[in-house]
């Protein structure tokens, strides 16, 4: 503390140690206070399977499933709380093929929702991500389930996930749609 | 900095007296934890991280001013040298 560089050098060196003190209360804080969710529903309408190629070079013809969506949940605790920087919300689809026993979660459709940005997702929306099955056929499939997870990223700590809304029971898938 | 002229030199060094200096280190460790305290309380009960980190900001900045340049206060206490003996009277 004898000259001013000391001082200088000696204060901010202090103020490096207390500014990672109060980021690592505000995390624990945030951590505790962290908002329970309703889960809401998600509402499954035009679920068809079609014959398509996926845009690749030299792709075969196999069967895709495709469908529309409505989401009805409410985000705002989750967007309003103490430490959300931005929620990355998804919608899977978790089925089991019957002949192989295989258990698949495929990621259908997903969103960020910034905190400062309009919470209404009530339109109506499409799977942004084209829905196979890695044998090429749905026939051994019979229903999914539909789930719409979330993860909350902080600005400081520690990542949370968990499930924003759920079909009500599981999805049947229909039969293939010939052309 | 040697080659600027001793007056120019004596303001950028900017010593303090000994007793300021303990002072001074003990008040700016105080006011940090007390700063620390209510920024997070700040942050908390407004629920935004932005504003408690913010409000860190600015007292630092408080603080590196007050504490910084050698203001007159940090010299209050100056050491009182005894006179220089002279040993060998010609």
């Amino acid at each position: 503390m004898y000259s001013t560089l000391q001082r200088l050098n000696h204060i901010s060196s202090l103020a490096t140690t207390y500014v990672m003190i109060l980021l690592g209360l505000i995390s624990i804080a945030s951590f505790l206070s962290l908002p329970s969710v309703d889960v809401g529903k998600v509402e499954i309408k035009d679920l068809i399977v079609s014959k398509g190629r996926l845009r690749r070079w030299g792709a075969r013809q196999e069967e895709l499933a495709s469908l529309k969506f409505d989401l009805r949940t409410d985000l705002n605790p989750l967007l309003n709380s103490y430490n959300t920087k931005q929620l990355f919300i998804y919608l899977t689809a978790a089925y089991e093929v019957q002949s192989t026993g295989h258990a698949h979660e495929v990621v259908l459709w997903d969103r960020i929702i910034q905190r400062a940005e309009i919470r209404d997702i009530r339109a109506e929306v499409k799977n942004k991500y084209q829905w196979r099955n890695p044998s090429g056929t749905f026939k051994d499939v019979e229903y999914a389930n539909m789930t719409l997870h979330y993860s909350l990223m902080p600005y400081v700590g520690i990542l949370s996930s968990g499930v924003a809304a759920t079909a009500q029971g599981p999805v049947t898938i229909p039969e293939l749609i010939k052309r | 900095m040697n080659h600027l002229p001793p007056s120019v030199q004596k303001v950028l060094e900017g010593s303090i007296d000994p007793k300021s200096q303990h002072i001074l280190e003990q008040l700016s460790q105080t006011f940090l934890i007390a700063l620390t305290i209510i920024s997070f309380v700040l942050s908390y009960f407004s629920s935004s991280v932005i504003l408690g980190l913010e409000a860190f900001l600015g007292g630092l900045v408080i603080l590196l001013l007050a504490a910084v340049p050698p203001w007159p206060y940090l010299n209050r206490y100056p050491i009182k040298f005894l006179p220089v003996r002279k040993l060998h009277q010609t």
